[in-house]
């Protein structure tokens, strides 16, 4: 069996998928279908597009008709809409907005009433999501599909390789892994944790015989004022940056619920990030702001993912 | 109170009303109420997770009401005797089905029915030696009647079986039964491979309404028994494609003639009469399969059934579920039948026969059938309730010259009909 690497740059962030297959033919076919899937849900959901979903839904603020969306789209919708409810409102596609009045380059802060101004157009509630119509009745106001795509991209491109037959290998979209399968011998994929201070080391290497890791953090943009680190995740409530652990990462059966999961522990600042970790209950790694990692991560094959068990979907001819 | 308190408020509310929701989703899973929210609504999102996946109980409330309106095609004037009523049966049919989960391990169901008949139906086949044609004679007084039919099965979940245990009953004005069955499912191969299996068992009583003058030897009350046995195997063999093989065996004892149709033997209308045994076999194939850029889905099955009275008959079934924006969905589908005579039925007989069996039921007789379906189905989400729409028409005909080999003598009692059913469920 072949195993090859590909190595390309999507969504913003270096990329690679890491496949097993019978020839090198087979390889192609099966990276050029997930650089296809991944193009596809890029354009349709980047905000740097002006023909995105994401800026038509955005250029509807203000408008009560709203805008109808498909399915994919109301998936998403639903699912951030879930996140919100769980995280008690720290998980806001709207707040995305708040970067406007922080700009982590100029080494300023911004003032309060700039921020204030800000928060009037943000948070979800202020949504009116009733699938498949989703109306944004704050001019001004946006949503933001970034803290989900990508790990949503993820999962997509290793169960569009599973169906297509791959049994083996590993999706990382910019550090979003999503697994195919395990090694062809069963043995997990080795995933390094990232050093925040020096992104080329690994702080710890976990292992991974499926599902999705997603890690959030603090050290790809942030700006120190008076010793001061401002990271770049933004409270939605209060539109100021949250002082939270410097990273974490998540092992979940999905690559989404990974990042949402990593997320909301990084928006729960440095008190709430335990509780919340311990209350979904996945395998986690957390580095706090003195650069000690603690890992809750159990190492024995045992440590596979429970697989998620749901009713199956209507896509599948179910004989009974 | 202030906005921060009361939006946070609503936000408590409607977290614990996603949680219940979520919990009821994963009820076998034990994962926390907040994993249980995130995966639950990440599944749902096209195209992330595989699809094979172990039988779990129903996790919501279901209530579904159809009507059905049954309509028999009356008898062409050159098939029935004359002077003759060519009127048939119409039956107006409503079923309800509600289901539950119990707990999670375990949901019931529960299908009530209940028929309205009414119309005259084939009494016997007779020479007319004017026409030279062979006729049908119908019962000649309109039969009204009602039948309710209750079920009640309650499934139990394991992490890789299934238990079920039903029972129910049927009652008409002139019949009663009552039955028992019992079955169970297995899976394997990273449940890929689903073993079934399940035992049925029915006490059935009749007691034919008397009339003394056009039917003085009318049976007086009569019993059948019935026991079957079933097993059969599905595997899904890729994940757009699935497969099913089933036998079923079930053995009749008792009263198994029809105390309301007769026979003509040398001239005389007799009562029918059919043997006290019957045992039947049916073989049952199914495909399943998923075209995703169709977004469609075959359905092709195929019956194969012989009984020892000799009647041998082949089904096959095609359908086509069409998905239009998972919304709406539209299935046409064609079915074509086939049965070969049982072997004691004659239109009518010219001496008696040796063992004294007889029958001139057009269900007996040798015949081909197609019928051609059409249903839409649509799904409505309605705030919390998630409601399904659909309706159907189904015309069924029935023909001696649709059958496989070659029949001498058409039944002329033989049914067409028109099927019209419209149906509403909601999930909540």
């Amino acid at each position: 069996m072949r195993f090859e690497q590909i190595r390309f740059r999507a969504m913003g962030s270096p990329c690679a998928l890491h496949l097993y297959a019978a020839n090198a033919e087979t390889v192609r076919s099966l990276a050029s279908a997930c650089r296809a899937e991944i193009a596809r849900l890029e354009s349709k959901y980047t905000r740097y597009r002006d023909d995105s979903l994401t800026s038509r839904l955005n250029r509807s603020a203000g408008d009560p008709r709203g805008v109808r969306v498909d399915d994919e789209t109301a998936g998403l919708l639903d699912y951030a809409q879930t996140a919100h409810c769980e995280s008690g409102g720290l998980f806001d596609l709207t707040s995305g907005v708040l970067r406007r009045a922080w700009d982590f380059r100029s080494g300023r802060l911004p003032s309060r009433a700039a921020v204030d101004a800000l928060l009037e157009r943000v948070g979800w509630q202020r949504v009116r999501w009733q699938r498949p119509r989703l109306v944004l009745p704050i001019s001004g106001m946006e949503v933001d599909f970034g803290g989900l795509v990508k790990e949503y991209a993820a999962d997509r491109v290793a169960e569009l390789c599973r169906r297509r037959g791959a049994r083996h290998g590993l999706v990382d979209l910019g550090g979003d892994l999503a697994v195919v399968g395990p090694h062809p011998d069963g043995r997990p994929w080795q995933v390094g944790i990232r050093d925040p201070q020096d992104g080329r080391r690994a702080l710890a290497v976990v292992s991974v015989f499926r599902g999705g890791v997603a890690t959030s953090g603090d050290y790809e943009r942030c700006m120190l004022i008076d010793g001061v680190r401002y990271g770049h995740l933004l409270d939605p409530r209060t539109g100021w940056p949250v002082r939270g652990p410097r990273s974490v990462s998540v092992l979940a059966p999905h690559c989404l619920i990974a990042g949402t999961t990593s997320t909301i522990a990084m928006l729960s600042g440095d008190s709430g990030a335990d509780a919340w970790l311990a209350s979904v209950g996945l395998p986690h790694a957390r580095v706090d702001r003195d650069g000690a990692l603690r890992t809750h991560w159990p190492v024995s094959p045992a440590s596979e993912c429970p697989p998620a068990r749901v009713a199956p979907r209507a896509s599948v001819p179910s004989i009974r | 109170m202030s906005t921060s308190s009361k939006r946070s408020r609503q936000l408590r509310a409607r977290r614990a009303r996603l949680r219940r929701r979520a919990r009821r989703k994963a009820a076998v899973a034990k994962l926390s109420p907040a994993l249980h929210a995130l995966t639950t609504s990440a599944l749902a999102l096209p195209g992330i997770a595989g699809s094979a996946s172990a039988a779990t109980p129903i996790s919501e409330y279901t209530a579904e009401y159809g009507y059905s309106q049954y309509r028999e095609d009356a008898l062409p004037s050159s098939k029935v005797a004359p002077g003759q009523e060519r009127e048939r049966y119409e039956i107006d049919i409503h079923q309800l089905r509600l289901a539950a989960p119990l707990g999670q391990r375990m949901d019931v169901t529960l299908d009530l029915s209940h028929e309205t008949m009414s119309g005259a139906s084939p009494w016997y086949v007779d020479f007319d030696q004017q026409s030279g044609r062979v006729v049908q004679v119908m019962s000649g007084a309109t039969i009204d009647d009602r039948r309710t039919d209750a079920l009640l099965q309650g499934t139990y979940y394991f992490d890789r079986s299934t238990a079920a245990l039903s029972g129910g009953f049927s009652i008409e004005k002139d019949y009663r039964a009552f039955n028992v069955g019992i079955e169970g499912t297995r899976e394997f191969n990273e449940k890929n491979t689903t073993l079934s299996g399940g035992l049925g068992a029915s006490f059935d009583q009749i007691d034919p309404t008397q009339d003394p003058i056009l039917a003085p030897d009318r049976p007086g009350r009569e019993d059948k028994q019935s026991a079957s046995i079933f097993a059969g195997v599905s595997q899904v063999l890729s994940r757009s494609t699935a497969i099913q093989g089933t036998a079923t065996y079930q053995h009749a004892r008792g009263f198994l003639s029809d105390p309301y149709k007769r026979a003509v033997v040398a001239g005389t209308p007799l009562p029918d009469r059919r043997p006290d045994q019957r045992n039947q076999l049916a073989l049952l194939a199914r495909l399943r399969s998923h075209f995703e850029a169709l977004n469609g889905t075959l359905h092709a099955d195929y019956n194969y059934y012989l009984d020892d009275w000799s009647i041998e008959a082949h089904t096959f079934d095609l359908a086509w579920h069409q998905s239009i924006f998972d919304l709406l969905r539209v299935i046409p589908s064609i079915r074509y039948y086939s049965q070969s005579q049982a072997d004691f039925y004659a239109p009518f007989y010219f001496a008696p026969r040796g063992d004294g069996l007889r029958a001139s039921d057009y269900r007996l007789s040798p015949f081909g059938a197609l019928s051609y379906r059409i249903r839409g189905e649509a799904r409505i989400q309605l705030f919390e309730l998630d409601l399904g729409l659909n309706a159907g028409y189904e015309r069924y005909e029935s023909d001696a010259d649709l059958a496989f080999g070659r029949v001498t003598t058409e039944n002329p009692g033989l049914v067409s009909f028109d099927l019209f059913s419209i149906g509403i469920s909601g999930r909540f």
